[in-house]
């Protein structure tokens, strides 16, 4: 495979995303506007755009399991299918199930796989069988029972775990079966068909566009007649503007056809409104989207830049009046510094996306969660063009889906239980993003049972975390949730309880320097709200000295900071020093020594204590001084010393000299693990 | 190894004709090189912030122009002892599979070209203790240089997969 054959392919593979998120959201959508013709137009051009481009650039299987997607929803579209939730839980399988194929191709190009369960859930679909979840579990042991293979009951739940060895077998026992299973050979005949009907007259039209030079250069980069057909038949026969291939007359060749599925899809984002139901060519018109695709590598070296330009205006700023006796450059400099902070905003607000996409993924959790569970769920979303920084997006998935996940399962009563409280049968749950301050927040409400902070203070004194008798506020019981281990359903049920607690949601989201608090009314429901800063790039941080370094220190993580008297230190032997803090014991470190660097001298009562708060425990940590408070742009570290524990990253101060931004939570990780049983609760327990 | 390195550095060109270019610099009384393609640029030895907790020849990090580069010194890691009084003193940024890394040494010599069958192989001599690193001998009349892999004299593995995750 040649470089550019590699390139195109792997752009497809980058393309495909979108276009999967795009038709996920699209059979969700179906399945509450089933009438909608708009948009089964959509959905059968999401289709036919994936089946030619994944044929085009060399991906057979995945077009030929596209092909049966297609002509699935072709039948959907004539009518001759209808709609019903089973219907979508087939297409929204196949969606899996391509995405599954994407996402295995993503590591391995020559990735093969095996489609035939998939396919043949199509077609019971296609020969008019209704096939839900059930249905189809029992259609699948039919045939293994007629093939003699043992372990029937696999097959009985989702297969996704063990999914790559029954696929297999499954593929045999149904090219063995005489079930009207398309082979090879058929969906090949199928293809073949395909270009016989996009025999050269019919593609005349189409012809005018794509230069014959184009044809030749596609030829010679190995794309065979075939598949060039196929992708030219898209182009002219289904798609309805055949004009958006003009752009492989004027591009360059092969880019250009390329080129085509991005202008697509740029289209399609915008979800067309169940009501609207305008003819969708003037839609497409009106959505436009005047973006471009940068790599987030380029954007990067821009903001590196940029930093760089700030950081040299900090200095000529710092400089001008002991060096310059010039009213004009004085003033320049000070415009300069305006212009500079600007460009440093725009470079930044590059990285930002909406972070739609992510919302929209939720659709499909609560979908799941709930048919599981049998409850009925409306999702609401709201502020889905809220921008967030794409590293911080890519981060935040995994613990949304997971409180989304809760609340459905935890937070919602079951159906009966809305209907005794008087509630509709319907849960709410909304998800709302908007921007607060430096601040996105994400607010995931649910109008279920709320959380009981009397059920929290069972477990809590039952697991040992508190004493019986300590005293601590409702509210500050809820936060218990978020500690390891700690789960207040008393049975695993299926869609949680998979001993990822709420603790490791709170992780990650301190990760991402951000935090999670929950407001919960007892039978009106619970919301959980997540506050992230709006980029990862910058931060506020703490410079601060250690002998004669200098260290940033997040702003996030100081809670406070003290200049400790004698009174406060207290050295208990075989622990180290402690500080004595408003009556609060915290275990005292000095960064000097954590880090082996030299501090000034080794006197603590001289030095400054930086107080931490972790979602783990508090402690502090000494320093020798405060320089300054500042908004410092973060660098990664190489390679080579990443794997160093305790630094978040690096960045350049004022002096043009780099420092180390400290991590400190994981700088004192094992600390932590080692203290925390022997002081805290130990205290704790005492005071009790 | 080492004949495995010499057969990598003959892959990747198409004839063992072609010119091979690789710059030359000391560690002190000795002569080294690298593949020039792989050299970024060398700058005077900047100001560093020293990395805590890193392995001594880590000398420590610097700002190239908004970018955070680590620095080595190559003389340390290879226990070499560095010249007295020297005013060569340089940082050559290369390029080890697109990261960057700075590496002092104690002067820049030249740029050697030559063909890759004029490397010799390194003799297996037992006691010697790790000569993964070097990829070849050059010799020019009575002077010799050693053709060094900086990645492994760093034990700079693969580092692919970690970008992949980050």
């Amino acid at each position: 495979m040649d470089d550019f054959e590699r390139e195109l392919k792997e752009d497809f593979l980058e393309e495909s995303i979108q276009l999967l998120e795009d038709s996920e959201q699209a059979f969700l959508q179906l399945e509450n506007d089933k009438d909608s013709t708009e948009l089964m137009d959509q959905i059968f051009r999401l289709a036919h755009n994936l089946k030619g481009t994944s044929r085009a650039v060399g991906f057979g299987e995945v077009a030929e399991f596209t092909h049966e997607m297609e002509n699935l929803i072709l039948k959907i579209k004539t009518g001759d299918v209808t709609v019903t939730d089973s219907t979508v839980t087939v297409l929204l399988e196949c969606n899996d199930h391509i995405t599954h194929m994407i996402n295995t191709l993503r590591d391995d190009l020559d990735a093969t796989f095996d489609s035939a369960d998939t396919v043949s859930r199509i077609h019971a679909v296609l020969n008019g069988e209704e096939v839900g979840e059930a249905g189809v579990d029992a259609e699948i042991e039919e045939v293994v029972s007629s093939s003699d293979i043992p372990d029937a009951s696999d097959f009985e739940e989702e297969p996704s775990d063990e999914w790559e060895g029954i696929e297999d077998s499954i593929g045999e026992i149904i090219e063995s079966s005489s079930a009207p299973e398309v082979t090879q050979s058929q969906a090949a005949q199928e293809q073949a068909e395909d270009l016989i009907a996009s025999s050269p007259d019919e593609f005349d039209d189409g012809e005018g566009e794509i230069s014959a030079a184009a044809l030749e250069s596609l030829k010679e980069l190995g794309i065979s007649d075939q598949s060039l057909l196929s992708e030219l038949e898209v182009k002219t026969s289904k798609a309805p503007q055949a004009d958006e291939g003009m752009t492989i007359k004027k591009g360059d060749e092969v880019i250009a056809t390329q080129n085509v599925t991005p202008i697509e899809t740029a289209k399609k984002p915008e979800a067309p409104k169940p009501a609207a139901s305008a003819s969708a060519a003037p839609a497409r018109k009106k959505n436009e989207d005047e973006s471009i695709r940068v790599s987030l590598a380029r954007v990067e070296e821009l903001n590196n830049a940029v930093g760089e330009l700030v950081i040299l205006q900090t200095v000529l700023e710092q400089r001008r009046n002991g060096a310059l006796d010039d009213a004009l450059a004085t003033k320049s400099i000070s415009q300069l510094g305006k212009l500079s902070k600007e460009i440093q905003e725009i470079s930044m607000s590059l990285r930002m996306v909406p972070i739609k996409s992510t919302l929209q993924k939720m659709n499909r959790i609560v979908r799941d969660t709930s048919k599981a569970l049998g409850k009925k769920v409306q999702l609401t979303l709201v502020g889905e063009e809220t921008e967030i920084d794409k590293t911080v997006l890519e981060h935040l998935s995994d613990p949304l889906v997971h409180i989304v996940r809760n609340a459905v399962d935890h937070g919602l009563e079951d159906t009966e239980g809305r209907v005794k409280t008087g509630k509709s049968e319907v849960g709410q749950v909304q998800i709302k993003a908007f921007h607060e301050g430096n601040n996105l927040v994400i607010e995931i409400s649910d109008d279920g049972k709320g959380i009981d902070a009397e059920i929290i203070r069972r477990k809590a004194i039952e697991k040992n975390l508190i004493s019986e008798s300590s005293n601590i506020s409702d509210h500050e019981m809820i936060q218990y949730i978020f500690h390891p281990g700690f789960s207040t359903k008393e049975q695993v049920t299926e869609v949680s309880g998979r001993g990822v607690g709420m603790d490791v949601v709170k992780t990650n989201i301190e990760k991402l320097s951000g935090d999670v608090q929950v407001i919960t009314n007892i039978g009106s429901g619970s919301v959980f709200r997540v506050v992230l800063p709006l980029t990862m790039a910058i931060i506020e941080g703490m410079v601060v000295r250690v002998g004669g370094d200098k260290y940033i220190l997040p702003l996030a993580q100081v809670h406070e900071s003290l200049k400790p008297t004698n009174e406060m230190i207290h050295s208990i032997t075989g622990m180290g020093e402690c500080l004595n803090l408003r009556g609060e014991v915290l275990p005292l470190f000095n960064i000097g020594k954590t880090l082996n660097r030299k501090m000034d001298d080794t006197i603590s009562q001289e030095k400054i204590a930086i107080i931490v708060h972790s979602s783990k425990f508090h402690y502090a940590v000494l320093v020798d001084d405060i320089l300054h408070q500042q908004q410092v742009v973060i660098k990664k570290l190489g390679d080579e010393i990443r794997n160093q524990k305790g630094f978040m990253g690096s960045s350049i101060l004022g002096d043009g000299r780099p420092a180390f931004i400290l991590d400190l939570n994981e700088l004192y990780a094992t600390s932590m693990k080692k203290q925390k049983s022997s002081v805290k609760d130990k205290l704790i327990g005492k005071a009790a | 190894m080492a004949d495995q390195n010499l057969a990598k550095l003959e892959k990747n060109e198409t004839s063992n004709y072609e010119l091979q270019r690789f710059l030359e610099f000391s560690l002190g009384e000795e002569d080294y090189a690298i593949p020039l393609l792989s050299v970024r640029e060398v700058i005077s030895v900047p100001e560093t912030t020293p990395i805590p907790k890193a392995p001594a020849h880590f000398l420590g990090i610097m700002n190239l122009r908004g970018q955070v580069i680590s620095v080595v010194d190559l003389r340390t890691k290879l226990k070499i002892k560095p010249l007295e009084n020297n005013s060569e003193e340089s940082v050559i940024i290369v390029d080890i599979n697109g990261m960057n890394l700075g590496i002092v040494v104690d002067s820049i010599n030249k740029v050697l070209a030559f063909q890759v069958d004029e490397i010799n192989e390194v003799p297996e001599i037992e006691s010697q203790v790790n000569a993964e690193y070097i990829q070849g001998v050059y010799r020019k009349e009575d002077s010799l240089t050693v053709l060094l892999d900086v990645a492994k004299v760093l034990d700079l593995k693969d580092k692919t997969f970690v970008k992949k995750a980050a």
